[in-house]
């Protein structure tokens, strides 16, 4: 080496010589070193470094136990609907004991992966990226799918394990798609379907069928569009988990999938009562997916109308014939039940009843509901009793029973009623001129709507039994004051019975001879001066001359043909009027009053003089 | 001319008295009648018996009376009997009183028809009548009509039906129990001789009665009903519908002939909602009936063999 010595004389002076301050120094940095033992671990590093690099054993990447694969199957026919989560598994071995990472790209370029840190998908979108997770046990990587980027409805994935080496981090270079059909990738995200309007059919009818209809579809197209299930619950209820109703019910599920505008139909019950009723729609896509928004969970409601009631078994006086018993009057206390049915039920929504009334009419059955409708107008005693009259002309009492009508689901209540008849009533047995007829009766029941059913006739029509009933209008025969040996002239004594029953009438009469001590159990003896005899009385039909009329006898009763025709009047009943007249023989000679007892036997007539 | 005298004063005396019981008379309102007004009967039998309930009905039963009753069928008299007597008290207060006409036909009656009359006659308990008058009474007359035949009529009438509800069927193992429809009838036997309806047919349809869901018949024999009697008697019919309700459309029939139908509610109840019985083995459906006496029988035969061959081989030893 080769100095200038006349630039660097002050050096070349002093070189190679200690000066007191560097001596100095030295000392000082020993005595630092010394006491605080400074650099102790950078200097032990230095000699392992040092010893490394005669040992050089680089980080190795880890390796794959089990390759990488969807943790549960998410496919075309099983895509992850949207908003759950898509996750991933797999299990790595590293040397050493490093732990791991599993990260899901979805580019196929290896990821990068820091000194420290997660490793990072290099490029496209990272899927996720796993917890450092501890060698030979596996690794769970997880994230939520949406319907927004980066998601899409198919999704490659690439998956990676590196390792989490603090001087050299590696990533294996082979990289996991899956391991089987079921759980590869591409990662599939099914949408939810498009629910943007729901309807229900008109009101129906109960047992008819009802239908819900929607504007619906479905976003998805990979593997042709998803087919839409429509569920009507009859409350908010709806499992987006099990994409059922919950404990409310299910009303209508659509029974075969479309792939837009889902409806469902479904019948009603044969009883139910007229209500609108809550009805949720929830659409569903094939993969179980619920539509959000819209009309999702909206109540349409349903209508169910009101309908008439119909009428059923119907009993007049319990199946017999029907028997006047009061003269001129009416007969009370006949029954008459029936059964009427309403498939709105027989209690309504508000807990009352359904059935509140009833049209009714009593009648001769060749009469015929259309002349004896229920009205009022219709009514006659003879033959037509109408619910509509008054119950001052017709005292009809009908009450339904209160234990009849067990609950919603029971459609019948049973009606009990009773009712008078007047003494004019149409007999319809053999004998009358309306034996071809039976007494029946016409039920229409009416609603609390006021809707009246159709008036049904029993099917057991009873026969009116014929009542031919006799009374007076006095009781004795007005004959006057006679001398023996005369007889009143003509018949002019007249006695007048009455149709008080329901059929027409002859008089048949029989009477007993007359005298001072007669009664019915001491008859008048056989004497010429003090007993009239029974044939010295006459009668006809018309004030005739004294020995023109029929005799009277005690012991065959003559059958007059008074020919009084039905009454038909419940106030004026039909009258007959007969003579009589009488002769005292010549040889009465006992003064006194007379005794005697006719008797006037009520015959029904023929149907021709009715 | 004394003699003259006195015979005009005893006239005119007479025809005093006669003028009082004119004066005398009274409004008469109460009336009286009969229902029916016939013993009618034209499917008689030698040897049958036939019974009519005929009312006395008073208008006015205030005082106590009688009624009195004759008889006038010559050709028949022995045959008629009234069963309360020839005088059947009218208390006071019944307004009503019930008579019964019986007819027992001889077995050597002559077919043919027989007429007659019955008069009845209202009479004061007491027999007394107004003193000083000539009275009437009230009466009535009853038309007997009867023909006895050589011949049977099989006829009847529906007066009243009724359904009641019922309980659904029940499955116990393999076996179906189905449920038990009650349908009562009230029968008249309008014939001659015993009867039932032959058959009692149920076809049952939804509520809607659009839908017909079965169709079913009784089963087992109906109770017959005495010649001219009318009686309640049940049919049991088999339904396996579950609980609900239905229209039910039936029909009655004697032999070929509906006799009567018409619609009536069925109500089907869930099993064990009524405490009764349903149909027992009755009910059973032909395979099921086979498939517990097969074995049975089967069994007995096996025992049988089992013995005999017994019997055979002890006395082969013997």
């Amino acid at each position: 080496m080769l100095y200038n010595f006349l630039e660097k004389s002050n050096y070349m002076q002093t070189a190679g010589k200690i000066t007191i301050a560097a001596a100095l120094s030295g000392l000082l940095i020993f005595a630092f070193v010394f006491l605080f033992n400074a650099g102790k671990s950078e200097l032990l590093r230095v000699e392992a470094q040092t010893a490394s690099t005669t040992l050089t054993v680089l980080n190795t990447p880890p390796q794959w136990i089990t390759l990488a694969r969807e943790e549960f199957e998410s496919s075309t026919s099983s895509p992850t609907n949207s908003g759950r989560q898509i996750s991933w598994i797999a299990t790595a071995s590293n040397n050493g004991g490093v732990p791991y990472y599993l990260i899901v790209c979805s580019t196929v370029a290896t990821p990068t992966i820091p000194v420290s840190g997660a490793p990072s998908c290099n490029g496209g979108t990272q899927w996720g990226v796993s917890a450092t997770t501890t060698e030979s046990t596996q690794a769970r990587v997880a994230t939520t799918t949406t319907e927004v980027a980066p998601f899409g409805e198919v999704n490659n994935w690439f998956a990676w394990v590196c390792d989490n080496d603090a001087v050299n981090p590696r990533c294996n270079n082979t990289y996991s798609q899956g391991i089987s059909a079921t759980n590869s990738s591409p990662f599939h995200v099914n949408y939810r379907p498009v629910f943007t309007n729901l309807s229900s059919s008109p009101g129906g009818n109960p047992g008819t069928v009802m239908s819900f209809f929607t504007t619906s579809t479905d976003p998805d197209t990979v593997g042709g569009e998803d087919t839409l299930v429509l569920h009507m619950c009859y409350l908010n209820d709806f499992s987006t988990t099990t994409a059922m109703c919950g404990l409310g019910g299910t009303i209508a599920t659509t029974t075969v999938p479309v792939t837009f505008d889902a409806g469902a139909s479904f019948t009603l019950p044969a009883v139910i009562q007229d209500d609108v009723y809550d009805a949720y729609g929830y659409i569903v896509d094939q993969h179980n997916h619920s539509a959000s928004g819209g009309q999702q969970g909206s109540n349409v409601g349903f209508t169910v109308n009101n309908v008439a009631p119909t009428t059923g078994t119907i009993s007049l006086n319990n199946g017999g014939n029907i028997i006047l018993t009061v003269d001129g009057g009416q007969t009370t206390g006949f029954p008459l039940t029936f059964q009427s049915s309403d498939a709105n039920s027989c209690v309504n929504a508000a807990s009352t009843s359904e059935m509140v009334g009833y049209d009714l009419s009593i009648f001769r059955d060749s009469i015929g509901t259309s002349t004896c409708s229920t009205a009022a107008g219709a009514y006659n005693p003879n033959n037509c009793y109408p619910s509509g009259a008054a119950t001052t002309t017709w005292n009809l009492t009908c009450t339904a029973s209160s234990t009849s009508c067990t609950g919603a689901n029971d459609p019948t209540v049973t009606w009990a009623c009773t009712f008078p008849l007047w003494f004019v009533a149409d007999p319809t047995d053999s004998a009358s001129p309306f034996s071809g007829d039976d007494w029946v009766a016409a039920v229409a029941a009416v609603d609390d709507n006021n809707a009246t059913g159709t008036r049904t006739i029993g099917s057991s029509p009873v026969t009116l039994v014929s009542f031919p009933a006799i009374s007076l209008i006095t009781a004795e025969i007005p004959y006057g004051s006679l001398e023996p040996g005369f007889n009143t002239g003509t018949l002019k004594a007249t006695t007048t019975i009455r149709s008080v029953g329901n059929t027409g009438l002859n008089q048949s009469v029989d009477g007993s001879a007359m005298c001072p001590g007669y009664s019915v159990g001491t008859p008048c003896p056989s004497s010429a001066s003090s007993t009239i005899a029974d044939f010295k009385q006459e009668f006809a039909t018309s004030s005739v001359s004294y020995n023109s009329g029929f005799d009277l006898s005690s012991t065959s009763p003559f059958m007059l043909a008074l020919k009084v025709q039905k009454t038909s009047s419940t106030t004026n009943p039909n009258s007959g009027v007969t003579y009589w007249g009488i002769e005292v023989p010549i040889e009465i000679t006992v003064a006194g009053a007379y005794t005697g007892l006719n008797t006037f036997y009520a015959v029904t007539s023929s149907s021709t003089d009715w | 001319m004394q003699k003259s005298s006195r015979f005009l004063y005893f006239r005119r005396t007479l025809g005093l008295c006669l003028l009082f019981f004119i004066l005398s008379a009274e409004i008469a309102r109460a009336g009286f009648g009969i229902t029916p007004p016939y013993v009618r009967n034209t499917s008689l039998t030698r040897n049958s018996t036939y019974e009519q309930q005929i009312l006395l009905v008073r208008g006015n039963p205030d005082d106590p009376q009688k009624a009195q009753i004759v008889i006038d069928a010559p050709e028949i008299i022995d045959w008629i009997e009234v069963v309360e007597g020839s005088s059947i008290p009218l208390p006071r207060g019944s307004q009503k009183v019930p008579m019964t006409v019986r007819v027992k036909v001889p077995k050597d009656a002559d077919f043919k028809n027989y007429k007659g009359i019955i008069r009845i006659k209202t009479v004061p308990d007491d027999d007394q009548v107004a003193a000083g008058a000539v009275s009437i009474s009230l009466g009535a007359q009853v038309d007997i009509d009867l023909t006895v035949i050589d011949r049977e009529i099989k006829d009847f009438r529906v007066r009243k039906i009724g359904v009641s509800d019922l309980n659904e069927g029940k499955k116990l193992g393999w076996l179906y129990f189905p449920g038990k429809i009650k349908f009562s009838m009230l029968i008249e036997n309008t014939g001659n001789v015993d009867i039932s309806p032959s058959r009692v047919v149920f076809r049952i349809f939804d509520f809607a009665g659009n839908v017909l869901l079965e169709e079913t018949e009784n089963k087992g024999k109906i109770t017959k009903i005495e010649p001219y009697a009318t009686n309640e008697i049940m049919a049991e019919i088999p339904t396996k519908l579950p609980a609900g309700n239905y229209i039910a459309r039936y029909a009655i029939y004697n032999d070929d002939d509906i006799k009567q139908e018409g619609e009536v509610s069925l109500s089907v109840l869930k099993y064990g909602t009524l405490q009764e019985a349903g149909f027992g083995f009755s009910g059973l459906s032909v395979p099921h009936k086979i498939s517990i006496l097969l074995p049975i029988f089967s069994l007995l035969i096996v025992i049988l063999y089992y013995v005999y061959n017994r019997r055979l081989a002890r006395r082969r030893a013997s």
